[in-house]
């Protein structure tokens, strides 16, 4: 404890030993006085004798200090004090490190939610998915299911997998009983499925081996969510009939709430009836089933891909017809759900928003903080010249630096938080994305505070490095005898306001530039006309709608009905919505009749009511549309877009044209004549690519499952309860489901484009006023550093006027060249852009020109001020100054 | 200034002799410095103020410890008096030091070796 008491003590220490030291100098001068000295020799002879007062006291205070501790605490004080004194930069800086962490560390928290979370599964690492690819694929994810009869031969041939499951993702039930009756996603997976992922249920049990076999798959397994919301979360629901499809089905079980696959999003499971027999050349093509497996230990995934490439390869070999161009991968479900999750494009867009907030944050720091070392340079040689080692003075900087980031770590902090509660709120608008629990992930708020923290550490050391340089008087020189700030030290702020000027001239032009091309492609003509549409999805049973006769006769009347209710202009059915899930199909030209399967180009494909078109708005551009007329008994025929026509028919002879297009099965396939085209659609809506796309009349290819759509003369939702009448008055147990409007449908699709864009617009103001205040902060604060000039110019005369016209035409001059600069940085960014967003239309010479004219007004702006401030000042203030 | 020659004691010397001095009868500052230049007779060329912070040290490892008090010419001041651990401190400390000197005089002694 004598640490303790020492510490307590010290002050009355310091005391004694000074008043020891005055005693044992007053002793030596009486001495020497009584052997005749004069005092005054005396107390000189007295000081020499004794050496350096202050250093010995210094050194004897030395022995009782923490040294590293104390000099610690010195130089935080130290450090919070020239914070105080400039209040405006410490706000700036600490307020720029913050948002650049906020930012960032928001956006990354919740892609880290979204994506990179682990799949709730055991050991998800070593659990695959196997997938068919096609070279011919259409979208960018060429992740395709794969055909039971391939399951079957790659279960028993593949040497890399302990366990395999299918899941057919698509299929979807009516619920019916209890309450209205209602369309659920029921996944249909085998028996093992379960097993294999590694999950057991939170209520009851998962399916037994063997109920995957036909007779005994009445058994269904519910979503935690569909248990909560339908069953208001009875466990008597386990071992409840349920009827599905019309069929009774036993409840065995509820799924934990956290079971939640992003690709996978299901209401419930019924169990998967494959049979072996299942080999014919149809059931090849019915390309449905994705394939979960677990790795044999010791197999890594490297080598599982090997193997199943090879088993791909086999079964295009064997089965040439139907499996040309066809291959099979497999990936880790993580990674997979990765690459197939639809949000990923917006994520990418926020997370490139993100960056250039955290780029222009770190240009800020650093820009302020080099200006305030070069101000500092003359603090710097006093201290080196007074005797301050270099080691000293580094550490007091990294105080003072550490000072600053802490301050805006911590603000930082607590704005992410803040800002990832608000976008939590903002983001819970369907199922998918409630079940998200995004929280702010550690790791990412580590790293981004780590970069921002570095920038702000690394440029805070500048002034020492500059006092590095061992020529102290030159720089004490310099500054004293010349009436501004030296050549090399005015040189340094010109270039560093010029780079400034040259870098938020680039970095916000890429930010606007970027924000712009991605709102564009949002907003880009869609092809169609999304405005008062109400759409809903019917998807008839087939025990009651099993024949094309019956389902065409049922939208019929249908359509017969809506067209009659109040405030419809137009109603028809589609097969898709012009929208991402749209399905898409291969064909064959005249010509082509011989390319395998695989080989084949492919479209988006479309089966349509005749006044589909009229309904969505698309314009007919040659020939003419569908009519009552094209039915079963008429000659085939088909309607291709613009885009189809440009590819396929170069010579602009489209119309006449047979196509055979690879739609139900082989045999109803037939050659088709191609009797119009019309304007293309856009089907991803954060794409501003289109696609080429082909219709058939719904006449000649009558579906059980369809979507209607609806124009309105007003309000489309107010269709709504007129549109569930019309289908239950054809039948009262037809469940209807996603009744919407096209505007919702396409929000869902963009994962609330909305929301994206008042993102990217905070993320645009963020970056704006971050280039705008580093700027001004950094002009401002080099020219302030000119009052001592100014203020002798004014002593000798000079005229207010024309020093403000020389501090604004130096302005203007560092301006024009970091702008120059800055322009010829960000020329070539529409294309780097367009080349890595394909999607992406980049345009708006615009925003050049108005960042630059922003930028270049700020710089006089921020010249303006100070200057006129300067000229104010009592010269003798001014001269005085420093 | 005095050349860095005389200065240049080895570590600890100072101290040494600090605590062999107080061991003979209490001293203040003043009093010990004047002694250890007397008793080496000016050969140790000491810098007065060099005192204090060896007496610092000392007082911080408790080999010595400091009263205020009335000096013979009447004057306050801290006497240092040697504690028990000083003067075992100095026992061993005077003994290395002899092994050295011992050990430093047989390499320097001519014509051996």
């Amino acid at each position: 404890m004598m640490w303790l008491r020492q510490l307590f003590s010290r002050r009355r220490l310091y005391g004694d030993l000074s008043e020891e030291i005055q005693e044992h100098l007053e002793e030596k001068i009486e001495e020497l006085v009584a052997g005749g000295m004069s005092r005054k020799e005396a107390a000189y002879a007295a000081h020499r004798e004794f050496g350096n007062v202050m250093l010995t006291k210094e050194d004897s205070r030395k022995v009782w200090r923490w040294a590293a501790m104390e000099d610690f605490f010195t130089d935080v004080r130290f450090g919070a004090r020239m914070l105080r004194k400039n209040p405006g930069f410490t706000v700036i800086v600490v307020f720029t490190l913050a948002l650049g962490i906020a930012a960032n560390a928001t956006i990354f928290s919740f892609l880290s939610a979204w994506i990179l979370k682990k799949p709730a599964v055991s050991d998800p690492d070593r659990l695959m998915v196997v997938y068919g690819t096609n070279s011919n694929e259409l979208r960018e994810i060429n992740q395709n299911p794969v055909s039971a009869p391939n399951f079957f031969t790659w279960e028993k041939e593949n040497r890399v997998f302990s366990q395999m499951a299918a899941m057919d993702p698509y299929e979807a039930a009516s619920l019916t009983g209890q309450g209205e009756p209602e369309r659920v996603s029921a996944m249909r997976v085998t028996a093992n499925y379960f097993a294999i992922l590694g999950v057991s249920p939170a209520l009851g049990r998962a399916f037994a081996a063997g109920e995957d076999q036909s007779g005994s798959d009445r058994v269904v397994i519910l979503s935690h969510r569909l248990w909560e919301r339908r069953y208001g979360s009875d466990p008597k629901v386990v071992g409840a009939t349920v009827r599905l499809n019309g069929e009774s089905h036993t409840v065995i079980g509820v799924m934990p709430s956290g079971f939640i696959l992003h690709s996978f999003l299901t209401q419930m499971w019924t169990p998967l009836v494959l049979q072996d027999a299942q080999q014919s050349a149809a059931a090849r093509e019915n390309r449905n089933l994705y394939l979960f497996a677990r790795l044999k230990t010791g197999i890594s995934a490297k080598q599982a891909r090997a193997d199943i490439a090879t088993l791909g390869r086999l079964a295009a070999e064997a089965f040439p017809d139907t499996e040309k161009g066809w291959g099979a991968e497999t990936l880790p479900l993580q990674d997979f759900m990765i690459r197939t999750y639809p949000a990923g494009s917006a994520m990418v867009i926020w997370m490139s928003a993100a960056g250039f907030v955290l780029l222009i944050a770190c240009a800020n720091i650093a820009g302020l903080l080099l200006a305030r070392a070069a101000g500092r340079g003359k603090e710097m040689a006093i201290r080196a010249a007074i005797g301050a080692g270099r080691g000293r003075m580094i550490r007091q900087l990294l105080t003072e630096a550490g000072l600053i980031a802490l301050l805006g770590g911590a603000l930082g902090l607590a704005l992410t938080f803040w800002s990832a509660r608000a976008l939590q709120s903002a983001l819970a608008f369907d199922e998918q994305s409630q079940a998200l629990q995004p929280a702010v992930d550690g790791h990412v708020l580590f790293c981004t505070s780590a970069i921002s923290l570095l920038a702000a550490l690394l440029f805070g050391l500048a002034p020492a490095l500059q006092a590095g340089t061992p020529n102290v008087s030159a720089i004490l020189k310099n500054d004293s005898a010349t009436v501004s700030a030296g050549r090399g030290r005015s040189r340094f702020r010109s270039v560093l306001v010029a780079g400034e000027v040259a870098l938020a001239v680039f970095l916000l032009t890429g930010a606007a530039l970027f924000i712009k091309a991605a709102n564009d492609a949002i907003h880009s003509d869609p092809g169609f006309d999304p405005q008062n549409l109400l759409t809903a999805r019917l998807s008839l049973a087939n025990a009651r709608y099993g024949k094309a006769t019956t389902q065409s006769a049922f939208f019929q009347e249908l359509l017969e009905k809506l067209k009659v209710l109040p405030g419809v202009e137009s109603a028809a059915v589609t097969s898709n919505l012009p929208a991402w899930d749209a399905g898409d199909v291969s064909f064959r030209l005249k010509g082509q009749e011989n390319t395998p399967a695989g080989a084949r180009p492919r479209a988006f494909h479309f089966v349509v009511s005749p006044d589909y078109f009229g309904t969505a708005g698309i314009a007919l551009i040659a020939g003419r549309g569908f009519t009552e007329s094209d039915n079963a008994n008429a000659p085939a025929v088909t309607l291709i877009c613009e885009v189809f026509a440009r590819r396929y028919f170069p010579n602009g002879d489209a119309i006449g044209k047979q196509v055979l297009i690879d739609s139900g099965d082989a045999k109803s396939a037939q050659w088709r004549q191609i009797v119009g085209i019309v304007r293309s659609v856009k089907i991803d809506p954060l794409d501003s690519v289109t696609h080429a796309e082909i219709y058939e009349p719904f006449l000649q290819r009558p579906a059980s499952s369809m979507a209607v759509m609806v124009r309105a003369k007003s309000n489309p939702e107010a269709l709504a309860p007129g549109l569930r009448e019309a289908v239950w008055a054809l039948d009262k147990d037809q469940p209807i489901t996603s009744v919407m409007s096209m505007q919702d449908q396409k929000t869902i699709e963009t994962t609330g484009s909305g929301l994206i864009e008042t993102i990217q617009a905070i993320c645009a103001g963020m970056a704006l006023i971050l280039a705008v205040v580093g700027l001004y902060g950094l002009v401002s604060f080099s020219v302030g550093q000119r009052s001592r000039e100014i203020g002798i110019r004014i002593a000798l005369g000079a005229e207010r006027k024309n020093i403000l016209q020389l501090v604004l035409r130096d302005g203007m001059k560092l301006a024009l060249i970091g702008v120059a600069i800055g322009l010829v940085g960000a020329f070539p960014l529409p294309r780097a852009f367009g080349s890595l967003f394909p999607g992406f239309h980049v345009a708006g010479g615009w925003i050049f020109v108005l960042v630059s004219v922003l930028m270049g007004g700020v710089v006089v702006l921020a010249c303006y001020v100070p200057a006129r401030r300067a000229m104010h000042l009592d010269p003798m203030v001014a001269l005085r100054y420093e | 200034m005095k050349t860095r020659e005389q200065r240049d004691l080895f570590p600890g010397a100072l101290e040494m002799m600090i605590l062999r001095t107080l061991k003979r009868q209490p001293l203040h500052g003043y009093a010990l410095v004047q002694h250890i230049k007397r008793t080496s007779k000016d050969l140790l060329q000491i810098e007065e103020g060099s005192l204090y912070p060896a007496l610092q040290r000392l007082l911080k490892d408790e080999l010595v410890k400091a009263e205020w008090g009335i000096s013979s010419t009447n004057r306050r001041v801290r006497i240092y008096k040697l504690t028990a651990a000083g003067a075992k401190h100095l026992e061993h400390e005077v003994s290395r030091f002899e092994k050295m000197l011992e050990g430093i005089t047989r390499v320097l002694a001519p014509g051996e070796s």
